[in-house]
This record gives C-alpha cells, structure tokens and sequence, in this order.
C-alpha cells in the first residue's frame, strides 16, 4: 500500500469536496461568490483598458483626466472585490476546518491536511473563476453601450484579452488557496479543540 | 519511505485485518508473557504559564485483548491522559510505548508525522458523538480512516463494507450520518476505528451522548470488536456502568493514578 502523497490529497478532496445534501452550500456560496467576483473583476479591468486604450475622437482633450479616474475607479472597486473574494474563501472554513480536524485525529499529517485545503479551495475557486470568465462574457455587450465621446463604448473594446482573462482567473485561486491555507494552523495543532469548540490551554 | 513501526505483508486484506476472518499473522494476540500492548510510564503533562499539571506521574499498562476504563471527575487528566497515550498530545516526561506488528514504539521519541502516521495505522478512536463527517455516507465515513493510509477510495469502500456489516449496519452504509440514529452512528465511529486493523483503541466517553440501552448495544459492538478480537481498549467514561463491563479501572484524582 503506498503511503499518504499527493494523489491521497486529491483522494481525500474530491471525497469531502463533493457538493451534496445540507453541505452543499457550503460549496455552491462560495462558488457564486468566486464567479461575481471574477466577472466584476475582468469587467472593470476591461473598462479601465479601453479607456486607457482610446483611439477614438477626445474634441475636449480630457482623455487624461478620464484615464485618472479610471484608475482611481479600478482601485475603489478592487480592494472591496478583493475582500469579498477573501469572504468567499472563508465562507466554508468552520465546516472545513471541522472535517480537516477529525482528519488530523485519524492520523493525517500537517501537510496532507494542509494539500487537501489547497486541493479544495484552488478547485472551488478555479471553477468559479471560469464560471465568471461567462459570466463577463454575457456582461459585456451589456456594459459596451455605455456611451463615451458620443459613441457606444462596444463589447469588443471591453474585452479585457486572454491574458487578463488568465490572469484574473490566477489571481483568484492564488487569493481561495492563500485565504484557504492561513488559519490552519489551530487545526493542525489543536485538532482536538476545533472539534471540541474550544481554544485549548497553552501546552508548555 | 521505510516504515519505523509497522510492517505490511503481502496477499493480507487491504487493511490488514479482516473483522469476521481468523486473525492474521499481524493480529495483536501475543502470548501470556507478551509485553503489554499499551504502556505508559511516569506520564507528566502541564498546561498554561503555571505549569498547572494534568498529568503527574500517571503509570497505565493494558494488555493485548484487555479493556481498561479510565474515570475521574472533570478536570482529573483522564482525557489529557487518553490524548498524551493516543500521540496526540506531546508528553512532557515519561514514556509511552505501543506494540506494533513491527515492534515496540516508543510514542514521545516519535517526530509528529510519525505520532500521526502511529494514529492512522496502528491506533484506533471513538469519540463522543464521533466526530464524523456528517456530509459523507456511512461507508465513506469508514472509508476514508482507509484513504488516508493511501488507498484509493474503491478498495477503502470494500474494506469498510465488511466492518459496517459486522456491526450490525448491513445495508446502511449509503446513508449520511444524519440519517442514522445516535448509536447506528456511533457504530459507524467503532468500524472506522477498527478498519485500519489498529491493536489499540482509544474511546473517549463512547456512550455519553446515548441513553442505556443504545449504550449497551455500542458498548457490546465495542467490546466485541476490541477485545473480543484480541485488541486493547482504553475507555475514558463517566459511566460506572461502562468501567463495570472493562476488566479494569484506573482512577485519576488531580492528575495521579488514584487507587
């Protein structure tokens, strides 16, 4: 029998990971959460590029104050997407942790703890992500008829490109996983007050 | 990676223990001079600044086949003590020493990995309301005490079925927890705990949660699942009605072997 490794990790994950029943929630909010933010994400980052890109006509020459505020909007919108992202990824930690406690109990070491919540949360988030990447794609046309200097801004101009795509969707598993991974501690540590709700005395 | 205390021989049951066929080569059972198959000497635990001792010079010893009941009144050290022979609490002095297939391990000379690779492969739990994974079905629940050996889930599953059936769960095991009764459910923590064929089980106030006679009923699985198949067994109860049907009982006062 092979020992414990990545593939038990992933074993492991896709077991407890597995939408259903009264648990279900605990994956489908975090999953819509991730979507949301993902498709606010590209959609804002798509706005922001176009303005920065225009071609078009400026007959006012405001195209820099324009793109001023552009970037002050993408910052306002970002921190607070930001934390609900990190929301998202917390949104299931007290079932979580419950579940990666009995696991310590049972024999699981730190690190296996700690790959099954990475395994976890970079799949819920992935798949979220891409579900916002469609998400943006059905915004889009939408958002493209705001008007700028007289015209419809387009779909086409708020297309953010593969790169930002592939970058957002990066940037919101890295944020699932490093949100998913901070506060393990006490589970592996204190596998026993996790699961007893309760902060243990401090060992010597 | 070379295993420090367990050996694995071939064409054996995936886990290594079958719960209704004869026991293996591995199966603890030694004879009458055998070590003990659980041995704690001089076991200090301390908590907190103070160094508030829970535990203080505890000696236990529990033979292969033996059921030994710890009872105190809250705040004793029978829990610290159930947790400090289990490896999951460090000891601070003293030594602990399990018998495996392989040998005697010392369990405070153990790194972590190896105290949590001890809990999986030769040690078994039963806690109170069994800290089961309501989510997942019975059998998954066995399962996955098997998974984390580093089976996969399909041979996990064949190994749990056997054990929910010894257990009087034929039939059962594609329910969640939540729709099982309190001691259909704390059943289904004694097959967990057993299915990785460990030669000690720890349980931690087993049938607090339950009333008499669903307490006896889990109390024979138990037993019967231990014991009866030549296991060691340490029970952590309240209940003198449990400590009654173990061959022993040690008493714990502030943390010392009382009488």
């Amino acid at each position: 029998m092979s020992g414990p490794g990545p593939l038990t990790a992933l074993r492991v994950a896709a077991l407890l990971g597995r939408p259903r029943g009264t648990g279900a929630g605990a994956v489908v909010l975090p999953l819509v959460a991730f979507a949301v933010v993902t498709a606010l994400v590209l959609v804002t980052t798509g706005g922001a590029l176009a303005l920065w890109a225009w071609d078009g006509p400026d007959p006012e020459g405001l195209q820099p104050v324009y793109q001023g505020l552009t970037a002050v909007a993408v910052v306002l919108l970002l921190v607070p997407l930001g934390t609900l992202g990190g929301s998202a990824a917390r949104l299931s930690a007290r079932r979580r942790d419950d579940r990666l406690a009995t696991l310590r109990l049972l024999g699981a070491t730190g690190s296996l703890v700690r790959a099954v919540t990475v395994a976890e949360s970079a799949a819920v988030a992935g798949v979220g992500a891409l579900l916002g990447v469609l998400l943006a794609l059905a915004l889009l046309p939408l958002a493209g008829l705001i008007p700028f200097h007289g015209e419809a801004l387009g779909a086409g101009r708020l297309w953010p490109g593969l790169g930002a795509v592939a970058g957002v969707v990066a940037g919101v598993v890295l944020l699932a996983v490093v949100s998913g991974v901070v506060g393990l501690q006490r589970v592996v540590v204190s596998p026993l007050g996790v699961r007893a709700r309760q902060t243990p005395p401090r060992q010597r | 990676m070379p295993h420090p205390f367990v050996e694995h021989r071939s064409g054996q049951h995936p886990t290594g223990r079958h719960p209704t066929g004869s026991p293996g080569p591995a199966e603890p059972g030694p004879p009458r001079a055998a070590p003990p198959a659980l041995l704690g000497r001089g076991l200090v635990k301390s908590y907190g600044d103070q160094g508030v001792r829970a535990l203080d010079g505890v000696d236990v010893a529990v033979a292969a086949g033996e059921a030994v009941a710890v009872m105190g009144a809250s705040g004793s050290g029978k829990t610290t003590l159930l947790h400090c022979l289990a490896g999951i609490l460090p000891v601070d002095a003293g030594e602990v020493v399990v018998q495996t297939a392989a040998g005697p391990a010392h369990v405070e000379r153990l790194s972590e990995d190896e105290r949590s690779r001890l809990r999986r492969e030769a040690l078994g739990f039963v806690f109170q309301q069994g800290m089961l994974v309501p989510e997942l079905t019975a059998c998954e629940n066995v399962a996955l005490a098997v998974m984390l050996t580093g089976a996969p889930r399909r041979r996990a599953e064949q190994a749990a079925a056997p054990w929910l059936d010894a257990l009087g769960l034929a039939g059962l095991g594609a329910r969640r927890i939540g729709e099982l009764s309190g001691g259909q459910a704390q059943r289904v923590a004694i097959a967990r705990a057993l299915v990785t064929g460990p030669a000690v089980v720890f349980a931690d106030e087993p049938t607090g949660a339950l009333d008499s006679r669903t307490s006896d009923v889990v109390l024979d699985a138990l037993l019967g699942a231990t014991t009866g198949t030549g296991r060691a067994l340490v029970v952590v109860t309240h209940d003198p009605r449990v400590a009654a049907r173990c061959a022993r009982t040690v008493h714990l006062a502030d943390g010392r072997v009382a009488r």
